[in-house]
C-alpha cells in the first residue's frame, strides 16, 4: 500500500518532466527507451516463493554416457502453498520429473531433468520452464549446461558431385581436438557401389588428417559411404553422384 | 558542391549516433535475436523456394501426424541415420530449411547450425515459427 | 530553364520528407523486424544485416527531418537519392530473382508483391528531382529569376540565406 501511494505521487512529476523535455528530434528515442524501462520493471521477479539451490547446473559427461540427470532442489520460502502447474523442457530430448505438485510453506522438493545425449556433440543448453500458481509471477527457468566430450571433427560429412561434373577429388578435413586420444588409421569405401569411388588418407600434422575422395566417373547416380576409422571408433562420410536436377520433394503427402 | 558534400556527410555521421545507442539499448535490437538474421528464414519466404530440402526435427509422432511435403526427419537423437537419409536426397546446392514445432523451439536452430558446419554449406536455414507458422501461412 | 512552381516544390519536398521520416520511424521502432525484412532480400551478408537494420532507419528519419526543415538541403537530397536508389536496386533485383517477398518499406506493410513499392520509390525519386531543381533555382514564392541568377554568380551556393 505504501509503495502504491509513493508511486502514484511520483508519477505525475515524472510524466510532466518527460513531456517538457521531449524535443522533436529525440521523440523516437524516448519512445524507444520507455518500453525498455517497462520491460525491465515487468521482468523483475520481486516475490518469488520458490527458492532454488541453483537454477543452473553444469555437467561434463564422459564418452559413452547416455543420459545426464540434473536435480534442482527448491524450498517454498513464501507463506502460502505453491502448486507447480507445468514443467516444460526446451527439447523433447529432456524429460522432467516431479514427486508432487503442491508444496506447503517451508516444504522442499526436487525437479529432475533427464537429458538424453543421443548423437549430440559440443555444448548443450537445455532449459526447463516451471510455471506455478503464484499470482503475477513469471515462470522459473532452470538450465542444464552440458559440455559433451570432444570428438573428431570431419568436415564436410557429405560430398556431392553432380552428373556431368569433372570427377575431381574432393577433400574431407579431419581434426582431432586436443585432449582426445585418437589417431585416424584408415579410410575405406563401403556400400553396394563402393567401387564407384576411391579414397586415400593422408596425415597433415598433429591430430590433422585429410581424406581425398574421387568418383570413378560422374555419368550416372552413385552413392557410397567412406568409413574413417580411429581404432574401434568409425566415422562415416557420405559420398554421392547426384542427378543434375534433384527431385524437389517427394509425393505431396500430408499437406495441410 | 562542397557544402552539399559536407551536409551529406554530417547527416550520414549524425545517424550513427542514435543507431549506436539503439544497438545497445533498443529492446528490439537485432542483436537480441542474431539467429533471426543469420541463418533463419520466414515461413513465407521458405515456401517460395521451390527447390528447398525440408528437414523436420520434431518427434516422430508429430512428424507422422503431418509435415511439409517431402520433408525428411532428422534429429540429434539419431543424427547418423538422419544424415545418411539427407545425403541420399541433397544435391549439394539446394537450400536446406529446418523446422520444429514453433517459435520457442531451439532444436531447429541447433540442427541448422550443425548441418551448416558438417555439410560446410551456407544455405541452411532455421524456419521462424516452425510448423505452426508454415501450416497456418497461405499458399 | 526549368521553372518549378513553388507549391509543387513544397508538396514534393514534404512528400519525400514525410515518406522517409515515416519509414524511418517505423523501422527505428522495430529494428529486429526490419532486419528480417532486409534478410529476405538475400543481398547482404548475414553479419551486416543487423548493422544495416540499426543504421538505415535513423538515416531515413534524419534525412526526412532535414528535408522537412529546409528547401535548400541538397546534401539531404543527395543522401535521399542514394537511399532510394539503393532500395530501388534491391527491389528490382528481388523482382528479377522472382522472390515473393514483402518489400518491408514501411512497418506493418506486409503485402506481398513488388510492383507497387517499385512505383512508389520511382515516384519519390521523381519528387526528389523536383526538389533538386527547385533548390538549385532558389525557387521561393515571388522570387524573380534575375535575383536567382545573380545569387549563383556572386555567392557560393549553400551559404546564401
Amino acid at each position: 500500500m505504501t509503495r502504491l501511494i509513493r508511486m502514484s505521487a511520483a508519477e505525475p512529476t515524472a510524466k510532466a518532466r518527460r513531456v517538457r523535455s521531449r524535443p522533436s528530434v529525440g521523440r523516437p528515442l524516448t519512445r524507444t527507451l520507455l518500453p525498455l524501462a517497462v520491460l525491465l520493471t515487468l521482468t523483475a521477479r520481486a516475490d518469488a516463493a520458490l527458492a532454488f539451490e541453483s537454477t543452473g547446473l553444469d555437467f561434463n559427461p564422459s564418452l559413452g554416457d547416455e543420459t545426464v540427470v540434473g536435480r534442482f532442489s527448491f524450498t517454498n520460502t513464501g507463506d502460502a502453498p505453491v502448486t507447480i502447474l507445468s514443467l516444460k523442457a526446451s527439447c523433447s530430448c529432456t524429460a522432467t520429473k516431479l514427486e508432487k505438485l503442491m508444496y506447503a510453506p517451508g516444504e522442499s522438493g526436487v525437479i529432475t531433468g533427464v537429458f538424453t545425449i543421443g548423437d549430440r556433440v559440443g555444448e548443450q543448453r537445455k532449459s526447463i520452464t516451471v510455471s506455478t500458481d503464484e499470482a503475477g509471477a513469471e515462470p522459473y527457468r532452470l538450465l542444464m549446461r552440458v559440455q559433451l566430450p570432444p570428438q573428431a571433427q570431419l568436415i564436410p560429412r557429405v560430398l556431392v558431385w553432380r552428373i556431368g561434373d569433372e570427377p575431381a577429388a574432393k577433400i574431407v578435413d579431419i581434426v582431432i581436438p586436443d585432449g582426445v586420444d585418437q589417431a585416424i588409421d584408415r579410410a575405406t569405401t563401403t556400400g553396394r557401389q563402393a567401387a564407384a569411388f576411391t579414397c586415400s588418407l593422408e596425415t597433415v600434422g598433429a591430430g590433422r588428417y585429410r581424406v581425398s575422395v574421387a568418383p570413378a566417373d560422374t555419368s550416372a547416380p552413385r552413392n557410397a559411404v567412406i568409413e574413417v576409422g580411429a581404432g574401434a571408433k568409425a566415422y562415416r562420410v557420405h559420398v554421392r553422384v547426384s542427378p543434375p536436377k534433384a527431385a524437389t520433394g517427394e509425393a505431396a503427402e500430408a499437406a495441410p | 558542391m562542397i557544402p552539399l558534400a559536407r551536409e551529406a556527410a554530417c547527416l550520414v555521421l549524425l545517424a550513427m549516433v542514435p543507431a549506436s545507442i539503439a544497438g545497445v539499448w533498443h529492446p528490439r535490437r537485432p542483436a537480441d535475436a542474431p539467429a533471426i538474421v543469420q541463418g533463419e528464414v520466414t515461413a513465407a519466404t521458405a515456401s517460395t523456394w521451390r527447390d528447398a530440402l525440408w528437414i523436420d526435427v520434431r518427434p516422430a509422432d508429430r512428424y507422422a501426424a503431418g509435415h511439409v511435403p517431402g520433408a525428411l526427419r532428422l534429429d540429434e537423437d539419431a543424427w547418423e541415420d538422419g544424415l545418411a537419409e539427407l545425403a541420399a536426397h541433397w544435391d549439394g546446392v539446394r537450400p536446406i530449411v529446418v523446422y520444429c514445432d514453433g517459435g520457442g523451439c531451439e532444436a531447429s536452430r541447433a540442427v541448422a547450425d550443425r548441418l551448416r558446419r558438417e555439410l560446410a554449406a551456407e544455405r541452411v536455414f532455421a524456419m521462424q515459427g516452425g510448423w505452426t507458422a508454415w501450416s497456418s501461412s497461405p499458399r | 530553364m526549368v521553372v518549378v512552381p513553388a507549391v509543387i516544390a513544397l508538396a514534393a519536398r514534404l512528400g519525400v520528407a514525410g515518406a522517409l521520416a515515416l519509414a524511418g520511424a517505423g523501422h527505428a521502432w522495430d529494428p529486429s523486424g526490419f532486419a528480417v525484412a532486409i534478410e529476405r532480400y538475400r543481398l547482404l551478408p548475414g553479419a551486416l544485416v543487423p548493422a544495416a537494420a540499426l543504421y538505415l532507419p535513423w538515416l531515413e528519419l534524419i534525412v526526412g527531418m532535414r528535408l522537412a526543415c529546409t528547401s535548400r538541403a541538397q546534401g539531404a537530397m543527395a543522401v535521399a537519392v542514394a537511399l532510394l536508389g539503393t532500395y530501388l536496386a534491391a527491389l528490382l533485383s528481388a523482382a528479377a530473382r522472382g522472390l515473393d517477398i514483402a518489400c518491408g518499406c514501411f512497418r506493418g506493410g506486409e503485402d506481398a508483391g513488388l510492383a507497387w513499392p517499385i512505383a512508389r520509390v520511382l515516384a519519390l525519386l521523381a519528387a526528389l528531382a523536383v526538389c533538386w531543381f527547385a533548390a538549385r533555382r532558389g525557387v521561393a514564392l515571388g522570387a524573380p529569376p534575375v535575383v536567382r541568377q545573380r545569387t549563383s554568380l556572386h555567392v557560393p551556393r549553400g551559404i546564401h540565406p
